[in-house]
Order: structure tokens, then C-alpha cells, then sequence
């Protein structure tokens, strides 16, 4: 998609250094010896979570602070809530990097300290993006997915991918196909097990369920 | 500055001023009205700014199309009035628009 817009992806490439006048850089050299020049650069920086301080403060981390599902660390007086958080989710532990998460997991969290004794946390992961003219949105995860279906939108260039676990469905790939992802991320909230064969089948309306 | 009236779901009204070109959203979110949470930050995606449009406004609101009708079919409690906030401009033909927030967003 990007590539039919005119943007041209260059993998395994990193910047040698920044050249043009001093206080205004206008090209790159690359590592392979190329120049490219430009009027804006983007970084895209902080794919590892940076638990130091957590680690200063001798809290259990991998690759993110270590929490339960009620945001609880390893010391009893610090909780740990968002990005940097890695927490117990369908049997692993995962960090989640999305607006949602970082809102509900506070929110659970802060429910817990006001009022202990509620369910642990149990969060339907949601991602989106719009590119250009596709709109994109996730509901769930698709980690150890067995078996991807895939249901035609009621519009051009829609769809969305389905993924199943064994009988459980896991995760929503919904590209300009809102009407899936609503409904994925519904039933992903009451733990719904949809058959394969029906979500594939256009003729069966997602809104009748 | 262009006034909205916000009727939270327990029935408390609030009157904010709201800047044009900012969106009905942006006017809730950033003066704390209860009910709109507005994950995605106003790009259609996530139907957490849904609330109703009171009737007589309508007309100058228009009605929800597109993407946005595709999501309100699965909000919580949509209604023929139904709008996800985000996708209305603050223009100065909405003095003193109206809208109830429902109780839970999806």
C-alpha cells in the first residue's frame, strides 16, 4: 500500500549521519553510501521499554516491569500501569502499547486501591491506524493463532481477518470494515465463540447476532 | 467561543464554551465532561464519543454516515439520534447545541 503511494521502503538500512548546514541537516548519509535528502525527518524510537528506574528500585522486570492483574510489583507498595507494564494476559505476559490499555489499566488499578477484592484484569486489546485511504483496526491478539478466516466486507477494499485458537476466536484484522471490528471486540469482552464457517459467510449480517 | 450543552448521563448539565473548528469531542474531553473517552483521539475508530443529539438539533448536525454509522450499529444503546461526537466540527451555527451522553461507552 505504501509502495503504491509513491514511498520507497529501504529495510536493513541505518543513517550514517545527518550532513547540510549545522542548524538545519537537509540530507542523510546511509550506511550503504547513498544520500537522501529531506524536509522533515521522523524518528521512530523506544521499541524496548526502559524499566531502569523500576530496576533501580529493585522491582522484577523482563523486558518490562513484572506486574500481576491488579498492576501489583514485586514490592507491595508499587503498582505499575501502561506500556512499560508486562501482565498476565490468556496465559502469558504480554505488554500492551495502546491508548486503551493505558487508560484501563490505570483505571483497574485504581479501582483495586480504592475498593480491593475485584476480578483481575482482563483487557480487549484495540489498535488502530488510518493510511491514506484504508482505515485499519485490531481487536485482540493474535499470538499462536491456528487458523485465519476471512470474512468479505459490504464495501470495495473491505475485509477483515479472523483468527481462532483451537475453537476460540483470538483476534479481528478489520481493513475498512468497522462493522467487524465492533463486533470482534464485543465478543471478545464476553469470551463469544463465533463458527468460522458463519463469519465467512457474507450473507450471515454480524448486526443480527 | 460557540456554548454546547452537555447532559451527563446522571442528568447534570454542563454549559462549555468551545472553541470553532475544535470538535464537539475536544470540547468535552478537554473541559472533563463525564461519559466521553475518546481512546482513539478523534479518528473514527473506537465509538467511545458516542452520545445522542437532541432532535431539534439534528438538521444542522446531520446524521451519522459512513464509517461512523458502521460503528454506532454496535455502540452501546444507539439511537436514530446517535453521533459519535468527534465527527462534529464547533461551528457558530451550533450556539447552544444539545446532546446527552449515554451511560456507557463501548
Amino acid at each position: 500500500m505504501h509502495t503504491e503511494n509513491g514511498v520507497t521502503l529501504r529495510e536493513g538500512v541505518s543513517i550514517e549521519s545527518f550532513e547540510g548546514p549545522e542548524q538545519r541537516p537537509s540530507f542523510v548519509k546511509l550506511t550503504e553510501g547513498d544520500e537522501v535528502s529531506f524536509d522533515v525527518a521522523v524518528f521512530g524510537i523506544g521499541l524496548l521499554p526502559n524499566d531502569t528506574i523500576a530496576r533501580e528500585a529493585g522491582l522484577e522486570c523482563a523486558g518490562g516491569i513484572i506486574v500481576d492483574g491488579w498492576g501489583r510489583t514485586s514490592d507491595p507498595d508499587i503498582r505499575a500501569a501502561g506500556d512499560c507494564a508486562r501482565l498476565p494476559y490468556r496465559g502469558d505476559m504480554i505488554r500492551l502499547e495502546s491508548v486503551h490499555n493505558a487508560i484501563a489499566q490505570a483505571e483497574h488499578i485504581a479501582d483495586d486501591i480504592v475498593c480491593p477484592g475485584g476480578p483481575s484484569y482482563a483487557p480487549v486489546p484495540w489498535f488502530w491506524s488510518d493510511q491514506y485511504d484504508c482505515k485499519l483496526q485490531i481487536a485482540g491478539l493474535n499470538l499462536g493463532y491456528t487458523k485465519v478466516v476471512t470474512r468479505p466486507g459490504t464495501k470495495p477494499g473491505a475485509f477483515s481477518n479472523w483468527y481462532f485458537k483451537g475453537e476460540e476466536m483470538i483476534a479481528c484484522d478489520a481493513i475498512n470494515d468497522a462493522r467487524s471490528f465492533m463486533m470482534a471486540k464485543r465478543w471478545l469482552a464476553v469470551a463469544h465463540r463465533p463458527c468460522p464457517e458463519l463469519i465467512c459467510d457474507p450473507s450471515w449480517d454480524l448486526a443480527k447476532f | 467561543m460557540v456554548k454546547i450543552i452537555y447532559v451527563e448521563a446522571d442528568g447534570t448539565e454542563r454549559a462549555v464554551d468551545v472553541a470553532e473548528g475544535h470538535s464537539v469531542m475536544e470540547g468535552a474531553v478537554s473541559n472533563g465532561v463525564h461519559g466521553i473517552v475518546a481512546e482513539c483521539g478523534g479518528a473514527c475508530s473506537c465509538a467511545t464519543c458516542h452520545a445522542y443529539i437532541d432532535v431539534s438539533w439534528l438538521e444542522k448536525t446531520g446524521l451519522a454516515e459512513g464509517d461512523e454509522a458502521d460503528m454506532l450499529e454496535f455502540a452501546h444503546e444507539p439511537k436514530p439520534t446517535s453521533r459519535l461526537i468527534c465527527q462534529i466540527e464547533v461551528t457558530s451555527d451550533l450556539e447552544g447545541l444539545r446532546i446527552e451522553i449515554p451511560d456507557e461507552q463501548a
